[in-house]
């Protein structure tokens, strides 16, 4: 053992440690760059001066401590004015070599050095010739193959010749100790291109798989606005959707087995975490095209409200309502689309464009949530997915434990911030060594290849410790209850409303059950995939809780007697999938003649496909009129599509329960 | 040039193959191409057992050696402290113009190269140029154009 | 000392005997250093020989190529022994009449005498030279006498006796002990005790060691070293193994410039003559003791020159220094205990061995003993190899043995100690030469280069030409020098160029500071010492050049007019000729004039003007 002093404080330490080791155990504070304890000293930053005097020795020497061996009696002083100064000059020199990398930018700081005394003449390279890449290739690796090589003014990292050495095994040792992360885009020696391309590959691969979803859900919204229905399930989209699928069954209260699909997102999830976001959603795919990446908004804890947004919509759900699947993803991309392309397609066939005519401002409405994510993403990039998906949200919640996982080498990481600026969620926080809430990280992997230092991977079964940065908190969770019950006790004062607008909407064939509202998603995919127009979105007038669902509105047109595209589309069973037969069968409604409106042209009659039409005499009224025969009636309005006379309402189809009486005595003509 | 291994083996022969050679064998090396090929360079790492990378560190620190084929006639000038005075940088400037180089290249038909270097030791007679191992010492632009003007006449006699 | 002495020491001394003995014939010394040949020595010995032939006294003259003596100013150098005449800048064309005139009747030629600047006198013997006689020749002594090729020259002179004496008269302690007592320091520059270093290599446990002779002598305007190969070889392979004996190293190494042709095939020659004789390899003379010497050439770096980086040059990587401890004497050479030393230090050990401790003792200053060799360049009149006793004044080494200016210019400052160094100011020229106030005043001794400058020399523009130096000669591994001196050269670069801003000379000296602390090695922590002792001794040409953007000596270019005195000018257009940029207009006969906006200013002009109608402002 040796006895010594530093800053006047005695310390034993074993023959052999050098003196920043000795201080280390000390606990002084030496600041280092060039150096790691399992390399070689290498004494090139000139950091960790201190001053050292012997014993009986008056004389007082300033040196390196990585590399000074500690000697029975020596003196050390670590904070000297001239150590001081001559370590602030050294982090000066060494920062205006390379100004813009951060983990030189801090330590300058912490050594009172805030901006680069001298002009910066490579701001390309930040190569600080520290040597601890070759020195990790001679001793770690043992490759020899890097080298600093050349004098002062021309001193440079490379390989022999410049070339690809061709025998480097990437093991990346010398990218792991590179303190600036300059050696992966020094342009020599093509250090790390391997890892980057492997890393860019995934990207890609993600990119690929992202866009091909996006232009499958575009295909399958073709053709679904085209009504064609394809092996494909159209629905594919709903059906894979996890938070519909809850929602429905909670708010139907039963089963729903066409949601299987779900089962192979949740798996997914389970797995690789929340690839969803980043790999299939087809919104995401939009979202990601445009808009600031990185954080740029500055109050990132309302990425919460994501949180409380999907809560409430399961606590609605519980109390019976889907109402708040508004704010569901994959509704508002169809909503938005259908809002878009079938007013869009119906103009294209037409052969004379005079006779189109715009939809009214409701049917605009279903889209006025997709334009407000587009618009919200101008501000942040995902803007949507960050804040308020709740889809997001609940399979951030599984992505928690999720096998793979987004992971930074602490040890490798130079705090550089490349990976933050270039997060399309901005799920990466400085404040947080760099590393990621598992529910924020959507595995795009676009972090892993520009990293400098390769310090990002997307390890298999690591336990990576959770980043609660913005897990919902108890506040949350009450916050949720308290929109639940305002929710609920808003629409129990629509209560009467929802009632008559229950009495008085058509639904979808099949879909008369009193739960439909409880079942509905809102997606309108059977709005898209009518072909005659029969099905429209509700609007307010069927209360809150009504809004966007299907209405059936013969008056745009009549039940096709060959379709049943809207049971077949429909993800959560409101509507049942019937089959045509079972279709022609279900009752919508009844119809109902209104004579004195009626011109007896007979169409009605004519085109009714159910034949239960009779021709009456009415007391009091002159000639021949048409009748529909209750009992043979389902209501599929296509009398009232062909009635001339749509404007005087002269066929309507009523709710069953709410045929008006007939004040008329009628007597069918007798030949 | 083309190298000839058995050459360069016979150079590191002769030399010794421990690593304390590696100085000397590219310094003869070099005095046999004037330059160091790259060949060569691979060869003395093979042999030596040295890594690629040293050698060319070895190579690229020492201002001897040149990886770059250098001209027929090599001009030294140097610029050590007492050449400075006496004017050195104005000497330099000469020689580059007369031979239509800067300090460090080869003229593109590999008749001159131009070097410095930081002090010939014969400091008394400065300004001193070196050209092709032969010192000429007290140089004056007028000089220069003399001294000069003989390799080059030297060399469009062999031409011509 | 009954002991009898082994037979190849015996032989030795014979030869030794039979050499002194025999008769001294009259001699034509030519001076075949890189110097004088420079200027033509070996023409001029060529026409010597074929004189000498064609007179037919070939048989009774003695004609040698020695090594330096020292005056390359008035090269080629020729001296004719025994009387010592010295002609100077002889001429292939003089020899026949040399041979004719003075060899043969011993008549004096005086056109080819120096002639003293001052007194206009011309002087006939080399010993009544002032430059000669003001200086104690000791390592110098014998070079310019002896022929640099020939061992038994250096024998005849007394050489290898020293060897002798140490091997069989002498224990490796008592050796030690006799340059403890010499208080010889080292003459590489630090000046560290000789005796110190050694017996610490001595004692330092570990086998083999190694000693090297530090002969990278890379300083810009130092020759000593090259001087002395040239001169005597085998003094330093005496010295050399006198130490291996001393400190019981097997094996030596002489690092030596690759720059030094010259040099390096004479002490390549001297090693293969001393091994043939008996005085390298094994057995050394009978005395059972073993020691090689190996050659090896520096490729061409400065910082070789520090003795960590210079070791990592012999063992085959780039000469990058490392830290020290562990020193040499530790852990050197494959970490085996080594010892450094200069040149000159080993020169020194024969004549210590064989002159006692207290001898060379007796010479010099309280703490700097000896003589020492400085090269005397710049712009004085005699310039050249000069060695003098230490604490003789830089007034009487410059004025009196240097002859004064040049070019009957103000003589302003000299600079010791190249890059390492500094300027002293011409104020200070009355302090003694020794290690200790040469380093008071800001320079230091280095290897013994000095150069003198005038007022024509701008000191911004010398610590930029040094700091450029150090810039391109750091090896790159501390961030102090390779960034520290390149961003002082930056500023320094600005300065000279017009840009300098107050404060720079602070941000200099604090800089300056800051690296001499924070330097890995010797080369970069002494780099800024010539700007600290420029700034400290002429800070008002520094201040000039910020505020005024005047360069006052004339040189610095973007500060600088070159124009034409028209009454000077007698028109012959030669400056006209050798314009660049064909800034010079005029026609023949008449006064030219030089275009301030196209001028370079380049000087080539004021060169080439045999008029001296070309001034700078």
């Amino acid at each position: 053992m040796v006895n010594l002093t530093i800053n006047e404080k005695t310390i034993s330490v074993p023959e052999g440690t050098t003196v920043l080791e000795a201080a280390q155990k000390a606990g002084v504070y030496i600041p280092t760059l060039c150096h790691r304890p399992e390399l070689t000293p290498y004494g090139a930053c000139r950091l960790c001066l201190v001053e050292i005097s012997r014993n009986g020795n008056g004389r007082k020497t300033v040196t390196t401590s990585c590399n000074m061996i500690a000697e029975e009696g020596m003196s050390i002083a670590t904070d000297t004015p001239e150590v001081v100064s001559t370590r602030k000059l050294m982090a000066d020199l060494i920062l205006s070599r390379c100004p813009e990398v951060p983990a030189i930018q801090r330590l300058a700081a912490s050594l009172g050095v805030d901006k680069p005394s001298f002009p910066t003449d490579h701001p390309e390279e930040d190569c600080i010739l520290c040597g601890l890449c070759v020195r990790a290739c001679d001793e770690k690796a043992n490759q020899h193959l890097l080298g600093l090589v050349g004098r002062a003014p021309d001193r440079k990292l490379t390989t022999a010749f410049g070339q690809d050495p061709g025998i480097c095994d990437d093991c990346n040792q010398c990218i792991e100790y590179c303190p600036t992360g300059a050696i992966t885009h020094l342009p020599v020696p093509k250090i790390g291109e391997r890892l980057k391309a492997i890393a860019t590959r995934w990207k890609r691969a993600r990119q690929v798989v992202q866009y091909a979803a996006l232009l499958l859900f575009l295909g399958l919204i073709y053709s679904t606005l085209r009504g064609e229905l394809q092996i494909v399930p159209i629905n594919l989209f709903s059906r894979l959707n996890p938070l519909q699928a809850v929602a429905a069954m909670i708010g139907g209260r039963e089963f729903i087995g066409n949601y299987w699909p779900v089962l192979l997102t949740i798996a997914v999830t389970l797995l690789f975490g929340r690839v969803w976001c980043g790999w299939f959603c087809p919104l995401g795919a939009v979202l990601e095209l445009f808009g600031r990446v990185g954080r740029v908004f500055r109050w990132q804890g309302f990425r919460q409200l994501k949180y409380v947004i999907l809560f409430t919509v399961l606590v609605m759900a519980a109390f019976g309502s889907l109402a708040y699947l508004y704010f569901e993803p994959i509704t508002i991309f169809v909503r938005g689309l259908t809002a878009i392309a079938k007013p869009a397609l119906e103009y294209l066939a037409l052969e004379d464009k005079a006779e189109f005519a715009l939809p009214g401002a409701s049917w605009w409405l279903i889209a006025l949530p997709f334009v407000l994510v587009l618009l919200l993403n101008i501000v942040e990039r995902r803007f949507w997915c960050r804040y308020l998906c709740p889809l997001g949200a609940l399979v951030g919640l599984a992505s928690k434990f999720s096998w793979v996982k987004r992971f930074v080498n602490q040890k490798s990481c130079v705090k550089c911030g490349e990976c933050a600026s270039l997060c399309t969620m901005g799920a990466i926080s400085d404040k947080r060594d760099f590393t990621s809430d598992p529910a924020e990280c959507i595995m795009c992997m676009d972090c892993a290849a520009p990293c400098p230092k390769a310090a990002i991977t997307f390890p298999r079964g690591k336990l990576v410790s959770w980043n609660n940065e913005f897990d919902p908190t108890r506040r949350e969770a009450l916050a949720t209850l308290g929109i639940g019950a305002i929710s609920l006790g808003l629409l129990a004062l629509d209560v009467g409303k929802v009632k008559a607008a229950k009495a008085s909407v058509l639904r979808p064939p099949g879909a008369q059950s009193e739960d439909f509202l409880s079942k509905c998603i809102r997606c309108d995919q059977c709005i898209a995939v009518c072909p005659k127009k029969a099905l429209v979105p509700d609007s307010l007038d069927g209360g809150w809780d009504s809004l966007w669902t299907p209405k059936f509105d013969p008056f745009s047109g009549g039940c096709d007697y060959e379709c049943n595209r809207c049971g077949q589309v429909c993800p959560s069973g409101a509507i049942p999938p019937l089959s045509l037969e079972e279709k022609r069968k279900a009752v919508i409604g009844t119809a109902q003649v209104n004579f004195e409106t009626c011109v007896r042209c007979m169409d009605c009659l004519q085109y009714c496909p159910y034949e239960c039409f009779e021709e009456v005499e009415v007391e009091g009224l002159r000639g021949v009129f048409p009748k529909v025969k209750p009992e043979g009636c389902v209501g599929c309005g296509i009398c009232v599509e062909v009635c001339p006379e749509q404007e005087e309402r002269a066929i309507v189809v009523y709710p069953v329960d709410s045929v008006p009486v007939d004040r008329y005595i009628t007597h069918p003509v007798v030949d | 040039m083309e190298v000839d291994i058995k050459k360069i083996d016979a150079i590191l022969e002769e030399h010794g193959l421990e690593k304390r050679w590696l100085i000397p064998s590219l310094l003869a090396i070099q005095n046999t191409y004037n330059y160091l090929p790259p060949e060569a360079m691979q060869r003395v790492s093979e042999r030596m057992q040295v890594p690629m990378i040293q050698v060319y560190q070895v190579a690229s620190f020492y201002k001897a050696f040149s990886m770059e084929p250098r001209g027929k006639h090599i001009v030294t000038v140097c610029m050590g402290t007492a050449c400075h005075v006496r004017g050195a940088e104005r000497l330099v400037d000469q020689v580059g113009r007369v031979i239509g180089i800067k300090p460090g290249e080869t003229s593109t038909d590999y008749q001159f190269t131009l070097e410095t270097v930081n002090c010939l030791g014969t400091c008394a007679l400065g300004p001193v140029m070196v050209v092709d191992g032969k010192y000429y010492g007290n140089m004056n632009a007028s000089k220069v154009d003399r001294v000069l003007n003989r390799y080059m006449k030297r060399e469009g006699e062999a031409h011509g | 000392m009954a002991k009898p002495l082994p037979t190849e020491a015996q032989e030795l001394e014979k030869r030794r005997q039979e050499l002194q003995n025999q008769p001294s014939r009259p001699a034509i010394r030519i001076c075949g250093g890189t110097g004088c040949l420079a200027l033509g020595s070996d023409e001029v010995a060529a026409a010597f020989e074929t004189a000498l032939n064609e007179q037919g006294v070939e048989a009774n003259i003695e004609l040698k190529t020695t090594g330096c003596p020292g005056f390359c100013e008035q090269g080629p150098l020729l001296v004719i022994h025994p009387h010592r005449i010295l002609y100077t800048h002889v001429k292939p064309k003089d020899a026949a009449e040399i041979v004719a005139k003075t060899v043969v009747k011993g008549e004096i030629i005086e056109r080819l005498l120096y002639e003293d600047p001052r007194t206009g006198e011309r002087i006939a013997h080399e010993q009544e030279v002032p430059f000669y006689k003001l200086q104690k020749r000791i390592l110098l002594k014998d070079s310019g006498v002896i022929d640099p090729r020939k061992l038994e020259d250096y024998l005849a002179v007394g050489g290898y006796r020293a060897l002798h004496k140490a091997l069989f008269e002498m224990s490796p302690e008592d050796i030690i002990e006799e340059v403890k007592k010499s208080g010889l320091r080292g003459r590489g520059g630090a000046g560290f005790p000789t005796a110190v270093k050694w017996e610490l290599c001595r004692k330092s446990p570990g086998k083999p060691k190694y000693i090297i002779c530090n002969a990278d002598e890379g300083d810009p305007g130092a020759f000593q070293d090259r001087g002395l190969i040239e001169g005597n070889p085998h003094s330093i392979l005496e010295g050399m193994i006198i130490g291996a004996y001393a400190i019981g190293a097997e094996e030596g190494f002489v690092y030596i410039r690759n720059e030094y042709p010259l040099a390096v095939e004479l002490i390549s020659l001297a090693v293969k003559q001393a091994k043939e004789a008996g005085l390298l390899g094994k057995n050394i003379l009978g005395s059972g003791f073993d020691f090689d010497i190996t050659i090896q050439l520096g490729a061409g770096a400065f910082v070789c020159g520090e003795e960590t980086a210079l070791m990592a040059s012999i063992e085959g990587r780039p000469g990058e220094p490392h830290a020290r401890p562990p020193y040499p004497a530790e852990s050197g050479l494959w970490g085996k205990p080594t010892n450094i030393n200069n040149t000159k230090t080993w020169a020194w050990v024969p004549h210590i061995v064989k002159n006692g401790g207290d001898w060379f003792a007796q010479m010099g200053t309280e703490k700097s003993k000896g003589t020492t060799i400085f090269s005397v360049v710049g712009k004085i009149k005699n310039t050249g190899l000069v060695e003098v006793p230490m604490g003789i004044s830089l007034r009487s080494l410059i004025e009196d043995i240097g002859g004064g200016a040049s070019n009957g210019k103000k003589l302003k400052a000299v600079q010791t100690g190249g890059p390492s160094g500094g300027c002293i100011p011409e104020s200070l020229w009355h302090l003694p030469v020794d290690y200790d106030s040469l380093k008071e005043a800001g320079s230091m001794m280095g290897s013994g280069g000095m150069i003198v400058m005038d007022e024509r020399t701008c000191m911004v523009d010398m610590a930029r030409y040094f700091l450029n130096f150090s810039k391109f000669e750091s090896c790159g591994k501390c961030v102090a020098c390779r960034e520290g001196v390149r961003r002082m050269y930056e500023i320094l670069d600005y300065i000279t160029r017009g840009y300098g801003q107050e404060g720079d000379i602070e941000l200099l000296e604090e800089m300056g500071e800051a690296i001499k602390i924070g330097a890995l090695c010797g080369l970069g922590q002494t780099a800024p010492n010539p700007v600290l002792t420029t700034i400290r001794y002429f800070r008002e040409e520094y201040e000039a050049h910020i505020r005024e953007k005047k360069c006052p000596a004339g040189v610095c270019k973007s500060l600088i007019t070159y124009y034409i005195v028209a009454e000077n000018c007698p028109g012959c257009g030669l400056c006209a000729r050798y314009c660049a940029e064909h800034a010079i207009t005029g026609e023949k006969g008449k006064p030219y004039v030089i275009d301030p906006q196209i001028c370079g200013r380049c000087g080539v002009c004021m060169d080439v003007c045999n008029f001296n109608a070309v001034v700078v402002e």
